[in-house]
């Protein structure tokens, strides 16, 4: 018995002993080293190999304090602030020098703020993002083809617009832009909350970007992976095939328009940013908008001092201007521009059939002008009490949200739909 | 020993087989344990640290006023001489202070140590332990070791200037702008 | 010279290699180190067949807890903002601070593993029962320090899992919480002492830490020192006295020379002492009992090593009240306790008990009141002590391995069979998958 102790101590000591070279094997062969070792092979070959020596060796992060990020990319993706390596493959080609390089420097920003992933990782995966217990993966071309983008590295614009927020048509940001031009077209706030403000008749989306994935309903879903983003889309594309009963009209969205405004809507998530990361004014697309430029820029001062600005600034031409100030036919032609801009047409046509609510073709030989114009001023009141209003919310469920109107925009608009049916 | 008693003794053979096979354990064991020692040790070196970088810029030459101007966060003082610029390190070579800035007007006098007549319109002084130091850095007064060192500059792509702490330069260096 | 070294050496290692039987008893007297040793020992006590070296094994993983534990306070942060990223620094960015992390919690998991079997093994051999032949001997103390040991092992993994403050920790600390917030009258203030207030936050992260590295790791010391203490004085592991001891009544006059008698128990009235010898072959516990505690320190390290490499200690998402992790489970030696707070909810005609107290207070209390009773309820012969399995308490050893039977199926239904929303799945069956953002 004790002489097998002593032959199990050398086994046990020699097994510890070989354990324990595992280990600082282990430490010290970590895949970032094989990265590193070839980058120094590539680089002396591009950039001469007296550059390539001062290159850090060792893991090399971008430490942002006040975003509170630790960006370790850099451990292996050496090459991105080398001029010269514009060539090499990933990942160790220099990063693209885009025109809006020079205001995200790297040592202000770091990388994950804008591309996902996890930055504190050191190995591929779990930079990369691609790991359980970790929510923000790397919004990179791969993850746009698996969504069928058309422009499938432009997925990351849902990074960019969480602190554009507040911008409008910003460069490169192809996708928010169609998106947020489709939220206004289509009046989206009529029955959301967006930003704070809104009708109650769909969820607020205000930050809809952090909801919790579980608490989407997929029994519906019959295409695509179980994501938020497919969740999104699909709904987009035929919500009350998603959402049974859903109030929201199908409309029509192409596969595109879709696929922006999920990444729209994914964008819209909490964000912690100081003062100095707070986006300034007038980065509207360069040559762009001509002549708005001024109002952009005045907006986007206010917008820099308030913590969520809403309001929907519509900026008009000089030309549309006109149009509404000219009094008679031009009564018409503006209640034509309040009846598609102000969000009607999400739920009504002119004799197209009804969508949530009534065709309102012939609406004026139906209703008296009096009730159209009080229906118009107090639509929630009278929901309430007049008794054909009652029976149109029986029919048709969904109540129509109190609409913000003056009365010469309801004058115009009554002035439109009278001038639709005389026009047959 | 019991476990070796059978035949009553302790033959030669077996005595140095328990040697043998103690050295060996002994050595897995120890060394063994002493690696790991030394693995826990390693990682009270950190590999990364949470420091601002020892290269930085400190802003543009067309930001700097005539003379020196201290720069808090990096502890340290920028000079200017028209387009001549040169930065000397605010941290007392005795024991890590930060020295302060004395200036003179009208500037001081004194004998320089070859026996010329200079004059000078600033210092640094050390609070803690009063050293101090004259407009180049070098020391005169006080416990401290050796002179304030001088650190490199250059202009990066942007026009602003960088400092590099990591290297030391002659008190002849100027960065022209 | 090189002789005096020689003799140096010599003088400071003797002790751990006797040359003769003399020095060999001599050596647990002359070494503070060994001095908790009997000078010898029976072969059957230091036997992996009865004892199963637990205690040694335990004693080696609470070293390496001690030694990993030490240095993560130097890399550890507790602060609910740096607390789950100096984490991901010793993941990834710390050398070797994987390794250490991971070291950690393979020895805490396998501690609290030990702990348990070790209690099993006690109750099986009948070791905790009293016996009047030993004089100073009283096994029952013993086993109720276990079981505190056993509670505060528990308390040091709860405390530890919470420190990463990742959604684990954050959810983990809710329930225990809440359970504490179930206790009838005390629950409230409980509470507010776990917690540091209402909200999980700073508070409560820093007193947790407190009483992980501090107080309960200093109770657990003083507590394994009473236990080893307990041992000595209770006259070795019970195995000896199933061996048999015959008293021997010697009337000589003590010596001026220290002597220790064969198991270290004396008692009597100097000059005059009676000793007690064991039947059995006994043998020098230095260096054979020595040896051993180090191949079981050696072998228990390897193997903690080698099931760190395979087991990579888990981090979760930051700690986030905005939403629970689904399914939020506990570490697998609270989920019995888990799964009996989701069944326990009783509900008779307008009376509502939470689970949270029957599940989480009562019937632990109830088992741990028990285990505590028994020694006094248990009233089996002396021959049943230091047994394996004795014949005259097969009922209430098939009772005991019945509860435990039950617990560890308890522990395999939640870790294995408990799904999102915890469903009952079946072993075979695949877990709904549930969705994620992208």
């Amino acid at each position: 018995m004790f002489k097998r102790d002593s032959w199990m101590l050398v086994i046990g000591g020699g097994l510890l002993f070989a354990l324990t070279l595992v280990m600082i094997y282990k430490e010290n062969n970590p895949g970032w080293k094989q990265y590193q070792s070839t980058f120094a092979h590539i680089a002396s070959l591009t950039i001469g190999q007296d550059r390539a020596r001062t290159i850090d060796r060792g893991i090399v992060q971008i430490y942002v304090p006040s975003l509170n990020r630790v960006d370790r990319c850099v451990t292996c993706h050496q090459g991105y602030d080398i001029p010269g390596m514009e060539k090499a493959r990933e990942p160790f080609t220099t990063h693209p020098d885009l025109p809006f390089m020079k205001y995200h420097t790297f040592s202000k920003f770091g990388c994950t703020i804008c591309h996902g992933g996890q930055g504190y990782a050191t190995t591929v995966k779990a930079a990369h993002g691609l790991v359980e217990h970790w929510d923000e993966p790397l919004l990179d071309r791969n993850l746009g083809e698996k969504y069928g983008l058309e422009q499938p590295g432009h997925i990351m614009e849902i990074n960019c617009n969480t602190c554009h927020r507040d911008n409008r048509n910003v460069e490169w940001m192809d996708y928010i832009n169609q998106a947020e031009g489709l939220v206004k077209e289509k009046n989206c706030a009529v029955c959301h909350i967006i930003n704070g403000q809104g009708g109650k008749i769909g969820p607020d989306l205000t930050f809809e970007g952090d909801k919790n994935p579980e608490l989407f309903d997929f029994t519906n879903i019959k295409h695509g992976p179980k994501t938020a983003f497919n969740w999104l889309y699909q709904h987009f594309k035929d919500p009350a095939d998603v959402t049974k009963g859903s109030a929201m009209p199908n409309f029509g969205f192409t596969d595109e328009q879709a696929r922006a405004l999920t990444m729209l809507v994914l964008s819209w998530k909490k964000i912690n940013l100081p003062y100095e990361f707070i986006p300034k004014t007038g980065i509207a697309r360069a040559g762009g908008r001509k002549g708005t430029e001024g109002t952009e820029e005045t907006r986007g001062a206010k917008q820099a001092v308030r913590s969520l600005p809403q309001e929907e600034v519509t900026t008009k031409t000089p030309e549309q201007k006109s149009a509404t100030q000219a009094p008679g036919a031009g009564l018409q032609a503006k209640g034509k521009e309040v009846f598609e801009t102000k969000g009607c047409t999400a739920c009504h046509t002119i004799g197209k059939g009804k969508l949530v609510g009534p065709d309102l073709k012939g609406v004026t030989k139906t209703r008296t002008a009096r009730w159209l114009a009080d229906w118009l001023k107090n639509t929630t009141k009278m929901q309430a009490t007049d008794p054909i209003a009652k029976e149109l919310l029986q029919e048709y469920k969904v109540p129509m949200p109190q609409q913000d109107l003056n009365s010469e925009e309801i004058d115009a608009l009554i002035d439109y739909f009278r001038s639709k049916d005389a026009g047959e | 020993m019991p476990d070796n008693d059978k035949e009553g003794k302790n033959t030669e053979t077996q005595i140095s087989r328990r040697r043998f096979l103690s050295y060996i354990s002994g050595f897995f064991i120890v060394g063994g344990f002493l690696m790991q020692g030394l693995t826990a040790l390693r990682s009270l070196f950190p590999r990364v640290l949470y420091e601002p970088p020892t290269k930085f810029k400190v802003g543009m030459p067309s930001d700097f006023p005539e003379g020196v101007r201290f720069i808090p966060e990096h502890r340290l003082f920028v000079i200017r001489d028209n387009d001549r610029f040169h930065c000397i390190s605010a941290i007392c070579t005795h024991l890590g202070c930060t020295v302060n800035l004395a200036s003179y007007s009208p500037p001081k006098e004194y004998k320089s140590t070859s026996g010329t007549e200079v004059s000078e319109t600033y210092e640094f002084h050390c609070p803690c332990h009063g050293s101090k130091y004259r407009e180049n850095g070098n020391v005169y007064a006080g416990p401290a070791p050796k002179a304030l060192p001088w650190f490199s500059m250059y202009l990066a792509p942007d026009g602003q200037i960088v400092v590099d702490t990591n290297v030391h330069v002659g008190h002849d260096f100027r960065l022209k702008v | 010279m090189r002789e005096r070294l020689k003799r140096i050496i010599r003088k400071l290692t003797w002790t751990y290699n006797p040359a003769t039987e003399r020095e060999a008893s001599d050596s647990t007297a002359r070494n503070f180190l060994l001095h908790w040793f009997p000078a010898k020992v029976t072969a059957k006590s230091m036997s992996f067949s009865y004892s199963m070296l637990l205690g040694t094994i335990i004693l080696t993983l609470f070293s390496i807890l001690t030694v990993t534990g030490l240095i993560l306070m130097f890399l550890y942060v507790p602060s609910v903002e740096r607390a789950y990223w100096s984490i991901k620094d010793l993941e990834f960015a710390i050398p070797y601070g994987w390794f250490i992390r991971d070291l950690h919690r393979v020895a805490a998991q396998l501690m609290v593993a030990v702990v348990f079997i070790h209690l099993v093994r006690v109750f099986l051999t009948g070791a905790y029962k009293h016996s009047e032949k030993i004089v100073g001997s009283y096994r029952p103390l013993n086993w109720w320090i276990g079981l505190a040991l056993l509670i505060v092992t528990m308390l040091l993994s709860y405390t530890g899992y919470l420190l990463p403050w990742d959604q684990l920790a954050l959810w983990a600390i809710t329930i225990g919480d809440h359970i504490a917030l179930s206790a009838p009258i005390v629950g409230a203030a409980i509470s507010k002492v776990l917690i540091g207030g209402t909200i999980i936050d700073q508070n409560t992260l820093i007193r947790w830490y407190v009483a992980h590295v501090f107080f309960l790791p200093v109770i657990i010391f003083l507590l394994i020192l009473w236990h080893m203490w307990r041992i000595r004085k209770d006259g070795g592991l019970a195995v000896v006295e199933a061996l048999g001891i015959e008293r021997i009544r010697e009337d000589k006059v003590v010596a001026k020379a220290k002597t220790y008698s064969l198991m270290g128990i004396v008692t009597g009235i100097t000059p005059t002492i009676t000793q007690y010898r064991v039947r059995g072959t006994a043998v020098s516990s230095s260096p054979n009992l020595t040896r051993r505690v180090l191949l079981t320190f050696v072998l228990v390290t390897a193997a903690a090593m080698a099931l760190t490499f395979l087991f990579k200690a888990p981090l979760e998402e930051p700690a986030s009240l905005m939403w629970t992790p689904n399914p939020a489970k506990a570490p697998w030696y609270f989920l019995w306790l888990q799964e009996l707070v989701a069944d326990t909810t009783i509900r008779l005609k307008g009376l509502t008990i939470s689970g949270g107290f029957v599940g989480g207070i009562i019937i632990p209390t109830v088992l741990l009141l028990f285990a505590a009773a028994w020694p006094l309820i248990d009233r089996t012969p002396d021959q049943a002590i230091g047994v394996w399995f004795h014949k005259s308490r097969r009922l209430q050893n098939a009772v005991f391995l019945l509860v435990c039977a039950v617990i560890i199926a308890l522990i395999y239904v939640g870790a294995v069979m408990r799904g999102p929303y915890w469903h009952l799945y079946m072993p075979w069956q695949q877990w709904i998958k549930m969705p994620t953002r992208f």
